[in-house]
């Protein structure tokens, strides 16, 4: 069942983990520019969150219309159960991933 | 609300990106930032940060709404045809070759048709500049006099100006060798009227009347480009002249020459003032030009020249070429390209055809593909694809064969472009303008898009029409009759649309055999012309005489020289001059003068052209002024009622050459017919004056030597000789009379050439139509044929009734290919030599070609019914 997550997918569930309910694609990368320092594209972006949906580890709500947005609504995007539960299992083979290395960064 | 938003068309860029699902939390997105960030960094940054941003999405998210769906369409179509071309790469390669034959035809007609007929010739506004000839009864085309030249440059109203121009050969001295240079001689208003301005230094002007304006040509060939010619003094035919300026390159200030061989001038220089002065009207010299007036047709000009020259009609008591002369208005590049018009439309129209049968082959491929895949059609069908998704995928398979050949055909044109330019006639008018341009590539590509919709649209709905159970069902019977219908049409087609380019081809082949086989009157062969310029002839008659004998007696030591005479125009070598005879009894009962050719010559002409001298003498060396030779057809037409021309010989004539005052002279001699102007046009009257009396007041000098073997081989010899008895002289225009001939032909050649070519492309395209219909048609029926074989039918009946039903289709298209093989006939027009459009002898040969290629296309294939084992047949 835990498929492979992509690193932007991975990087956007996180961005989800520490954010509430007002994540939508603008905060998103904002929240992951701040994080990792890594400035990722609204399309990518928007694609990356799309394939979450279609697996069922994220779900949307439309919200409202803004004056800012030329009176477009936002698509809020909300962590699913399953979503943390993926972060997870990667989160865990990353930390065996990195637990190879010593603390000060050396092998063996 | 802070800001504003985004600027629109940006918005519409970006929005054209999106996906539509998506388009709007997208936008909405990309507008908050660019708010946020035009209110830290300024719109401009914000503007492109929020194109980046969208710019990117196609790539990221997806491509927008139906562009994306559209796409991922064709990239599946597109993989279709890889697979097809994989699959069956044969048929691909005749499809595209095919095309590629079609469309790289017309577009080199096409190419040629454009740049001679539709480019615009590059004066400002060149649809006002028209040329103003003069049309008496003998002469439809005709310079004119300088009194009728100032009332049309005074009074005519329909012109916003009015220039001339004439044109000589002058020796220019000075620097390098002495070169002999065309020199046009033009009124003050010539250049501004067609709007050509030097490209280096300054125009004409009439406060400088020795001023030379040289061609872009001789500037660079003889001063290297180098800029600071202007204000050099050169030495041109006597006279100082100083180099005012440069033309450019680009612009042709050449507008068509008379008389012959088209002349571009390498100097212009202006007329002086006196020369378009008063009213005379004694010869007719000036080739007149004008700019209309802003709104004036050339219909109303026209008709305002009518009404102007009855006037002047009425006050003139005497002109060169009669006092009845009507001027013309003949819009300029109308008059450079003369008749060509209407034979090169006619070409265009037939080489379409070519264009027609190539698109009927590939269609009649295709369909026979269709038939096979009409089951996957039908099933696609059945699983629930749309017919227009279906009739798309075949349509883009088509677009992509048809671009293949399409991409094929303009090299092909390319190609064959560069081969017609080579064989072009050299008087092909505006030879320059045959590029293929961009208006050629449009041509090209709409000829492809055409082609592939006719050859894709007929199979793709045929093969997507049936119902999906019905076409699942095996209704091969249904299918085929529909598929014989179009191949019987096919055929008959395409045999229609061979045949007049065969006609065409057979007309011109008679044309030209006849032109080779007519007698000119003198040696086609082993003879050399060349013109003669001296710095100085002399101070009178005598010395210029003496200076001819020279050369003349310097010639004739050449071994191999049989004979050399002067002449002050050659045969067949272009250029009028003409003057009046009549004979003493006409001159006392004053009628009126004949028109005649006039031609000064030395004793040894007629021997060095092998000129037959039906009666009397050849001049000689003692002859003065007052002695004459006629042609036969002045000696007939002057004499009627003398039956022996050795009976002309002793009358009196009276002659006046143009421009001098009538004088009697007596007839010496009667030589035979001469085609002293073109090959195909019939012996014009002639009458001959010794030259040596009047050797210092020639414009022209022309050496004629006849030689007693190849005439080209001799020609160095001669050059030499030349310049060893006359130091100093210069020779131009050296060519031999069979080159002469050739260029006479050389635009009939070229007609020619092109049908020829043109319609055997046509006749192997349809060639190689009919068989794949006949090979096809009998694929088809081999069931059935092994039925009828099996209950005793023999095979070679069945082959016959296949033959003979396509032979009759190939009479049925004959038979409609008569009418136009005729119009294009009709459009060969002048090219046509003693053979009528509708020749019936060739119509005959054409058809007959056409039907023994049917035929032999129907048998090669039909053979197989020959093959045909029942057993086999009906076991498959």
């Amino acid at each position: 069942m835990p498929k492979k997550l992509s690193e932007l997918e991975a990087l956007a569930l996180a961005a989800l983990t520490r954010m509430g309910p007002d994540a939508y694609g603008v905060t998103i990368r904002e929240e992951i520019a701040r994080g990792t320092g890594r400035s990722v594209s609204t399309g990518s972006l928007y694609k990356a969150i799309h394939r979450l949906e279609e697996r069922g580890l994220v779900r949307f709500e439309i919200g409202e219309p803004t004056p800012e947005r030329g009176g477009r609504a936002k698509k809020h995007v909300l962590l699913a159960p399953a979503g943390r539960r993926a972060l997870e299992a990667s989160a865990r083979r990353f930390r065996w991933v990195v637990g190879g290395l010593q603390a000060d960064g050396s092998t063996g | 609300m802070s800001g504003r938003p985004p600027p629109g068309w940006a918005s519409r860029i970006v929005s054209l990106l999106t996906r539509r699902s998506e388009r709007d939390f997208v936008l909405g997105d990309l507008e908050e930032e660019f708010r946020a960030r035009a209110r830290r960094t300024g719109r401009l940054r914000a503007t492109l940060v929020y194109l980046a941003e969208g710019l990117r999405i196609p790539f990221t998210l997806g491509p927008g709404g139906s562009a994306s769906d559209l796409l991922s369409g064709l990239s599946g179509d597109l993989r279709g045809v890889g697979r097809t071309v994989r699959g069956s790469p044969g048929l691909v390669a005749a499809i595209v070759l095919t095309i590629g034959v079609g469309v790289g035809s017309a577009t080199s007609v096409f190419t040629v048709v454009r740049g001679i007929l539709l480019e615009p010739l590059d004066f400002d506004e060149p649809d006002r500049v028209v040329a103003l000839w003069g049309e008496t009864p003998d002469y439809p085309r005709a310079p004119l006099t300088v009194g009728d030249y100032n009332v049309l440059a005074d009074d005519a109203q329909p012109f916003a100006s009015v220039a001339a121009s004439w044109g000589n050969t002058a020796l220019l001295l000075g620097g390098a060798n002495p070169e002999q240079l065309s020199v046009g001689w033009v009124t003050p208003e010539y250049f501004d009227l067609l709007g050509i301005a030097p490209v280096v230094g300054g125009g004409l002007d009439p406060e400088l009347e020795s001023g030379l304006l040289l061609s872009h040509d001789l500037w660079v060939r003889r001063y290297g480009a180098d800029p600071d010619v202007v204000g050099r003094v050169v030495d041109l035919g006597g006279a100082s002249m100083t180099v005012v300026g440069v033309l450019p390159d680009d612009r042709n200030p050449n507008l068509a020459a008379f008389g012959g061989d088209r002349t571009d001038y390498d100097a212009w220089r202006l007329q002086p003032p006196g020369w378009t002065e008063g009213d005379d009207r004694s010869v007719g010299w000036l080739r007149a030009t004008a700019r209309l007036r802003d709104g004036v047709t050339v219909a109303r000009a026209q008709a305002e020249i009518d009404a102007l020259m009855r006037r002047v009609n009425e006050t003139v008591t005497e002109r060169d070429g009669g006092v009845d002369l009507r001027v013309n208005v003949i819009p300029a590049r109308d008059d450079l390209v003369k008749s060509m018009g209407r034979t090169l439309w006619i070409l265009f129209g037939a080489v379409c055809g070519v264009l027609l049968i190539a698109a009927s082959n590939v269609a009649h491929l295709l369909l026979g593909r269709v038939e096979i895949r009409r089951r996957e059609m039908a099933v696609r069908r059945a699983l629930g694809g749309s017919r227009a998704r279906l009739v798309r995928q075949l349509l883009v398979e088509s677009g992509a064969l048809a671009m293949a050949g399409g991409a094929a055909g303009v090299a092909l044109a390319w190609g064959t472009v560069e081969l017609l330019l080579r064989m072009a006639p050299p008087d092909l008018p505006r030879v320059e303008s045959i590029v293929l341009n961009d208006t050629v590539l449009a041509f090209a590509l709409v000829a492809t898009g055409a082609t592939a919709l006719l050859f894709g649209l007929v199979p793709a709905l045929r093969g997507t029409r049936s119902d999906p159970a019905d076409a699942l069902a095996d209704h091969r019977s249904t299918a085929d009759r529909g598929h014989q219908r179009f191949s019987r049409a096919i055929v008959v087609a395409q045999v229609a649309l061979s045949l007049p380019l065969l006609a065409g081809t057979g007309l011109m082949v008679r044309s030209l055999a006849g032109l080779t086989a007519v007698d000119l009157g003198f040696a086609r062969e082993r003879v050399v012309t060349f013109a003669v310029e001296l710095p100085d002839w002399g101070a009178s008659d005598a010395e210029a005489a003496a200076r001819m004998r020279d050369v003349e007696r310097g010639v004739a030591g050449v071994p191999g020289v049989r004979a050399i005479g002067f002449a002050n125009r050659v045969p067949l070598g272009g250029g009028l001059y003409t003057g009046t005879v009549r004979s003493a009894r006409m001159a006392a009962s004053d009628d009126e003068p004949r028109e005649a050719s006039v031609r000064y010559v030395s004793p040894g002409y007629f021997s060095a052209l092998d000129a037959r001298i039906l009666a009397g003498r050849a001049f000689t060396t003692t002859d003065s002024l007052d002695v004459a030779l006629l042609d036969e057809v002045a000696a007939r037409r002057l004499f009627p009622e003398t039956r022996d021309l050795h009976d002309v010989v002793g009358e009196t004539v009276e002659v006046a050459a143009i421009g001098q005052d009538p004088y009697r002279a007596r007839v010496v001699g009667v030589t035979g017919p001469m085609r002293q102007a073109t090959v195909d046009e019939p012996p014009v009257e002639t009458v001959f004056l010794p030259m040596y009396p009047r050797a210092g007041q020639q414009n022209f000098r022309y050496g004629v030597v006849g030689v007693d073997r190849d005439a080209a081989a001799a020609v160095p010899a001669i050059r030499e000789a030349v310049r060893r008895a006359a130091p100093g002289a210069v020779l131009a225009r050296v060519r031999t009379m069979d080159e002469l001939v050739d260029r006479s032909l050389a635009a009939r050649r070229f007609s020619l050439t092109v049908m020829l070519l043109f319609g055997g492309v046509a006749t192997l395209l349809a060639a190689i139509g009919l068989h794949g219909v006949v090979a096809y048609s009998v694929r088809r029926r081999a069931r059935e044929t092994g039925i009828r074989v099996a209950i005793g039918a023999r095979p070679r009946e069945l082959l016959n009734a296949t033959v003979g039903s396509t032979g009759l289709l190939v009479l049925g298209g004959i038979a409609l290919g008569v009418v136009p093989a005729v119009v294009v006939g009709r459009g060969l027009g002048s090219l046509l030599f003693e053979v009528q459009p509708a020749d019936p002898r060739t119509l005959l040969a054409s058809a007959a070609f056409m039907l023994v290629v049917g035929l032999a296309s129907t048998w090669v294939p039909a053979r197989r019914i020959l093959r045909t084992d029942p057993v086999e047949t009906l076991r498959r």
